[in-house]
This record gives structure tokens, sequence and C-alpha cells, in this order.
């Protein structure tokens, strides 16, 4: 993705009608031709000039709902049997995704299949489209119904992109395995490959139960038990009348433990000749009891303590669990870490474990179930998802305070802990990741969440209220929308640029260190149209991003009471003049050297007080003045004496030299 | 007694002396140089300032007027008559007297240009003071800094 670079002609990807775009001087989309949505995201009508037949279409996901952040290592992945991504385009300002066009029609309308052409064209052809993927380290987590198109006749079934919308996150709740179901959709993460064959093999089980029914993809407790207590396979494909081969392959698929399910490289040749055993999970002769349930399996436990916390950490603490483990399930090094847990507790007088403990706890007991953190279950590389969902006007699909159980538990080291802890290795990379946005963002604070959303994928749009809908995901695009069409709304607490805006922007600078310059300000004492001032004069001076006249036009007229710093008048017009020449040539940088000027201030400051003091002192001289009567010292009365005199004596000689010569 | 009262009082003695046998001798000039003198005469007694400035300062002026009745009288020998004839002459005496007081005029005259020039170098100031205060405070604000309260507290839950 061309990343948070300007390219180095900023019009060069639109052309004059904003309506057509142009993308990699090949690809010319319609943007006023809607087509059907495709993979959920919407899609519009798009033109190869090169090649006169291909059948195209473009993808522009929307801002709340981002592209992945892998997405252009995903649209290298190239599989027969795959819709395959062209381009990811980001040189417009938007992300556009240029995509072969389905053919046929969504399996969601066409739901009667045997078995054995359901293994021909639906699983072994998506199997190898799995296949390419593990090959490329990544995951699809996009296969559903909606997502897989029948061409029809003897031809395999294509699947549809899966880079086009976060992981999972429209995927109805049965084609999802249950370490991603106790999840909210934004905090699915992009899971395993082994994930992925449990949405084949779910998509596979719906498909010879006739279709129907597609559920929701947020899954309510009573339903997540279900799966629990019987097992997915039990759940899903229970109630149809399998041959066994296929019963024995779509219970592995759906298994509930990761590690059992098959690899695509053995679905590759998947029939109803080759035999699959599915391993059943370990359960107990004896079931434990906590809170009002009985539990025979380490899953459950761990989902069960989940919701009843204190429950579980007295199960920990009388060695009730490490006893089961051992003698029920054999699992003996879970057990040895329980009686450490189980220490640690009765260290500790409260009732109820503290959340890094409980989290232990549980990723002891199942280290294939997601991060849990006081009642919310997320992945670690759902994070960027996550932020994003809580930015949602009106509420999202995650709890108001998701953001903060998520800062919590970084800054507490959980997440790296449980990436010790969990059986799935991508969780310590992503991690790691997460620390290292959170150290470049300077994310300290929850209002300071949404940086997240940006730094972790450098696709994801603008999420302010005012430009969500234009999809900006570039920073100069985001400088030219404001320079241009945007009015600022007239609100104290603000200034050009909201919450959303100016993490958007530090975020796509943070690698010119503008976060370090910038992030940190507490803003308190500071007018917040300065402080945008700032950041735009910042990105346009790095980015070259030319005059901005717009820009500079709509903050001009909030600098006033910042020119009120200077208290000499002739300075302060001075530069007021200054200001607005150097916003007539849109020129923010020279704008910010004016306004923020703070060895300027001071000067003015102490000439300030000079003259005060100058002031007084004259006040001062005058009330003497006035108060001095203009009388005549004796110093002055005898020297008046002397000339006098002086004047006499003359008058003496004169006298006698006339009195002389008459 | 202190030395220098005695000594006053010897002079004083000699003075008498002095005066009594210019009386006695010299006649018509003793009797022009006491009425020209009057006014002086007059002065020392009224004066009461220790050094007589006043009468020291006038007494050039009676100087100058006194010198040409002088010279007649010492062309007529000193004689009385001459000294009558000049005494009666208002002319004569109006001049001495008067010149006395024109040395008294020149003094106060020379104080009032002195405080004159006073004045006008002290309103002079006054306007100087005045316009370079008017200066200051068209050049600078009074009020209190505007941004040392803290102007715009962004609101935290801004988005």
């Amino acid at each position: 993705m061309a990343g948070d670079d300007f390219s180095p002609g900023i019009d060069d990807g639109r052309s004059a009608d904003s309506d057509r775009i142009t993308v990699e001087d090949r690809y010319v989309i319609d943007a006023t031709r809607r087509l059907p949505d495709l993979a959920g995201c919407p899609a519009y009508a798009v033109k190869d000039a090169l090649s006169a037949q291909a059948t195209l279409v473009a993808l522009a996901p929307p801002a709340f709902q981002p592209a992945r952040a892998e997405a252009s290592q995903m649209a290298r992945v190239r599989s027969p049997h795959l819709l395959a991504a062209h381009v990811v385009d980001e040189t417009s300002g938007s992300v556009w995704i240029i995509c072969d066009a389905p053919t046929g029609a969504p399996l969601s309308q066409n739901t009667a299949w045997s078995e054995s052409a359901l293994l021909e064209r639906v699983i072994q052809p998506i199997a190898a489209v799995l296949h390419a993927y593990n090959a490329a380290g990544i995951t699809h987590r996009a296969i559903r119904p909606d997502n897989v198109f029948d061409p029809g006749g003897r031809a395999p079934v294509k699947l549809g992109p899966g880079l086009a919308a976060p992981p999972a996150f429209l995927q109805p709740g049965q084609f999802e395995p249950l370490s991603s179901l106790l999840c909210s959709p934004a905090a699915r993460g992009a899971g395993t490959i082994a994930d992925d064959v449990f949405s084949l093999g779910a998509l596979a089980a719906w498909l010879l139960g006739g279709g129907g029914g597609l559920q929701s993809p947020i899954y309510s407790d009573a339903d997540i038990e279900e799966r629990i207590v019987r097992g997915s396979f039990d759940v899903l494909a229970g109630h149809l009348s399998l041959s066994p081969e296929v019963a024995a392959l779509l219970a592995a698929m759906l298994a509930d433990d990761p590690d059992a399910r098959p690899s695509p490289t053995d679905l590759l040749n998947a029939s109803e000749r080759k035999a699959f055993t599915a391993r059943k999970q370990v359960s107990a002769g004896a079931p434990i009891r906590i809170g009002s349930a009985q539990v025979r399996t380490t899953r459950a436990l761990a989902w069960h303590g989940a919701r009843n916390p204190v429950a579980l950490a007295n199960l920990v603490r009388r060695g009730v669990i490490e006893r089961w483990l051992t003698h029920e399930l054999g699992l003996t090094a879970v057990a040895a870490r329980m009686t450490a847990i189980g220490k640690e507790l009765t260290i500790t007088e409260d009732a109820a474990p503290s959340p890094p403990v409980l989290m232990e706890i549980i990723a002891a007991l199942d280290p294939g179930l997601p991060l849990h953190w006081q009642g919310e279950w997320f992945w670690v590389d759902a994070i960027g998802m996550i932020a994003t969902s809580s930015l949602v006007p009106g509420g999202g699909q995650v709890a108001p305070e998701f953001p903060r159980l998520i800062l919590e538990a970084a800054q507490g080291g959980a997440l790296l802990r449980f990436a010790q802890a969990t059986s799935i290795a991508s969780q310590n990379v992503a991690a790691q990741t997460v620390h290292a946005a959170l150290h470049h963002g300077r994310v300290e604070r929850v209002a300071d969440i949404g940086r997240l959303a940006y730094l972790l994928n450098p696709g994801q749009a603008c999420l302010s209220s005012d430009c969500a809908g234009k999809r900006l995901s570039a920073a100069w695009a985001l400088l030219q929308w404001l320079n241009g069409e945007f009015t600022p709304t007239n609100s104290a607490t603000r200034g050009l640029l909201d919450r959303q805006m100016t993490a958007f922007l530090l975020a796509r600078g943070h690698r010119s260190g503008l976060i370090e310059q910038l992030g940190n300000e507490s803003g308190d004492g500071h007018s917040p149209w300065l402080k945008d001032l700032a950041l735009l004069a910042q990105m346009q001076s790095r980015y070259q991003a030319g005059p901005l006249l717009g820009i500079a036009r709509k903050i001009l007229p909030h600098l006033t009471p910042a020119l009120k710093l200077w208290r000499n008048r002739t300075t302060r017009t001075r530069r007021g003049e200054n200001l607005a020449a150097a916003a007539e040539s849109g020129d923010l940088t020279r704008m910010a050297e004016i306004i923020a000027d703070p060895r300027s201030v001071a000067k003015d400051r102490s000439d300030w007080l000079v003259a005060q003091n100058e002031m007084r002192r004259l006040t001062q001289e005058q009330i003497d003045l006035g108060k001095k009567l203009p009388d005549v010292p004796p110093m002055l009365r005898a020297e008046m004496l002397q000339v006098a005199t002086a004047l006499g004596a003359l008058a003496a000689i004169g006298s006698l030299c006339l009195e002389v010569i008459s | 007694m202190t030395v220098a009262a005695r000594v006053g009082h010897s002079m004083k003695w000699i003075h008498g002396l002095a005066c009594g046998a210019a009386l006695a001798w010299l006649p018509g000039y003793s009797l022009l140089v006491v009425i020209l003198f009057l006014p002086l005469i007059i002065a020392y007694f009224f004066d009461r300032s220790q050094d007589h400035a006043l009468v020291r300062m006038m007494l050039p002026y009676e100087f100058a007027a006194t010198i040409s009745p002088m010279h007649q009288l010492w062309l007529s020998e000193g004689a009385v008559d001459t000294a009558l004839r000049l005494l009666m002459d208002p002319v004569v005496l109006i001049t001495a007297w008067l010149s006395a007081g024109l040395g008294w005029f020149v003094l106060e005259a020379a104080l009032l240009v002195a405080k004159f020039s006073k004045q006008y170098k002290s309103s002079k100031e006054k306007n100087k003071i005045t316009r370079r205060l008017n200066e200051i405070s068209d050049e600078w604000d009074h009020d209190p800094l505007p941004f040392e309260g803290g102007e715009v507290k962004p609101e935290a839950g801004r988005r």
C-alpha cells in the first residue's frame, strides 16, 4: 500500500471528474455505478483499459469496516479458485481494491448439494485456496455462503476475497470456531488457518443441511454454552444424515480443538474414500462443579470460570481443580501451573482474582481460547479493529469500556504474558506489534487509543465523523479535503481538526517523529486552533503538500486571541499583517512560526515590564514636578546678588569714567 | 565678651570718632554723603541679615550716583554752600536715592528672570513626560495577560 507517503503527483490518481478514478494507469473506476456488495464490501464498476474482456469490480472498504491490515500481502495470493485481487491501491487517497468479478451466484442462493459434488466442487477447491494462503502465512477468514460463488455446471466454486473486510467480522456465528465466537466480531482477529478449515467445514455442513438460517455474527451466551457442551460438530452437523466418511471429515474439520482439524493439504484430495478420524476432546469421567454448572472439559471450565471468577478462584485456591486435572484428565503440567497460581491466590485475601490472574488461569486451562480480561474476550491482533469499532458513532459492536480494558491489559503486560501462555503462535508477534504501536503512538490515555486503529492498519481511513464517508486513508487526501470542501463547525472545544483527524495525522506521520513532537501535549492553556496549526504545518512541510490556502483561511480568524500574547501593539499589528500575508500564500509553516514564537513573546514580555517600570517612574516624576514650588533657592539668590553687585560696580566705574572724561 | 565683639565695639568707637572728625573738618562732604546715602543707612538699620548683603549690593549703585556731585563739591573745595546747593537740586537728590532703588530693582529683576527660566524648564520637562507616557500607553496593552489563566480548556471526551 502506498502507506502514509505522498505520491509525487497528488492529482495523478484522480481525474478532473472525481467520480472517475484511475488506478495504476489502467483501471478506471466509475464511482457512480454501484454494484451489489462483494464479500460485504461496497463494490463499484471498473474497466480495465488494457483488457476489454476482463470482468472486474472495485471494492471500496468503508472507514469503519476497513480492509485487512495485511491486504497488499493477501492480494499477492493467487489460486485458480480464488477471485484474485489485482491491486490494492491508495494513490487516489482512499483504498480501492480491484478484484475479479464473481462468476455465478453465491452459494447462499444455491444450497442443493450432494456429498460428492460438495467434496469435489467446494471442499477441494477452497482447500486449494487455503493451501495457498497457508503457504503465504496468512488467513482468509471470510468463508461463508455469500462469499463463495458457484459458476454452475461441474466447475468448482470460487472463493471471494477475504481482504476487503476485517477478519471474521461479518461471519455468521455458525461459521466461526469457538475460539473466535467468544469474542465480539471486531475482536476476532486474523486467527489461524485452522479457523478457515473450520469455516469451510461449517459451510459444508450448512450446504448439506439445505442452507437457510444464517445466524448473526454475534452469538448469545446460551448458544456458546451449547456449542461448548455438545461440541461444534454435534451442534452444526449432528442433525444431518451423512455418509460415515463425510461425517468423519466434517467431525475433523469442525473439531473444537484447532490442532485436531485437518490441514488444507489434507483436504486437497478429500474424497469419499479418504478417511479422517476426529480426535475426541478429553472429557472427565467425574464432572467438576463451578457455580451451578457441572463441567467435564477444561474448555467448559475456562468458559464458566470466566463468567464466575470468584467460584473459579475458590476452586483453584482449594486445589480442587488441580486434583481434578491430575486424576480425571491426566493433565499434570496444567495441574502444576494451577498449584502455582493457587499459592499466589492464597496470599491475596480478595475473593475475586485480579484480572491478570484470572487471565492466566483461563489461558492455562485452555490455551486455545482468546485473551480474557474483565469479562471481555479478544485476540491480541484484533486490537486495531477494536479501536476502530469503539469509534463508531452511536456506539459500535464493542462495549464502551473495551478500549480502557485493552489499555489496562497492555500497560500491565498482560498481552505479552498471554502470548506466552496461548497455543496460537501468531499472538506473540501481535503482542509485540501492539506494544510497539503503543510506544510509537505514545498511547497512554484511553482517549488516545484511536491512534492504534491507524498505527495497526495502514489502510485505515480517517474515522472522524465529518469525513468517514470519504474514506480518506492517506494523509495528503485528508489535507486536501480539509483544504477544500470542509467547513469547520463552530465549537469551543475543537479547532479545525477533531480528535480523530488529529490522531489520524499523527499516526500517519509517526515515522517522521510527529507524535514525539506533538502527540504529548496535554492541551491545557493552548488554543486547539494553535495545536491544529502546528500539526498541519508539520504535515505541510514534511510532505511538501504545496500551499494550503483553504486551511490557512479557515484557521486565520481563530488566531486573533493568540496574537494577544504580544502586548506591544505595533508588534502585534505587524505580526497580524505577516500572518494574513502567510495565510494568503497558504504557508502554514510560516503561520505557525509567526504565531508560536516563544522567544519573541518572552522578549515582548520583558519589554512590556520595562515599559511598565518606565511608566511608573515617569508618573512619579510627574507627581514630583507638580509638587515642586517655583521658588528661588538661596544659592541662586546669592548668585543673583553677586550679579547685581557686579552690575553696580560696573555702573560705578562707568560713572567715574564719565566724570573723568567730562 | 568675645574678641570679635570687642573688636566690633572698638571699631564702632573708631567709626564714631571718624564721623565726628569728618563733621568737624569736612562738613560739606559729610553733609552731602549723609543725605545722599540716606536710603542705604535706613536699609542698613532695617536689614536684619547677618552680612547686610543688600546694603553691600546697593553700595556700588549709590557710589555711581554720588561721584558727580562729589566731584562738583571737590571743585568748590568742599564748601558747605555748594553742598547745600547740590542737596537743593532735586535731580541730584532723586538720582542718588533712586540709584539705591535701582540696585534693589536689578536684583529683583534678576531673581524674576531666574524664576521664569526655571518655570519654563520644568514645564518643558512636564510636557516631555506626558508625551512619553502617552507614547507608552499607546504602544502597550495594560490589561492582565489573556493566556495566563488558561483560556480554552479542551474537553476531555472530544471526538
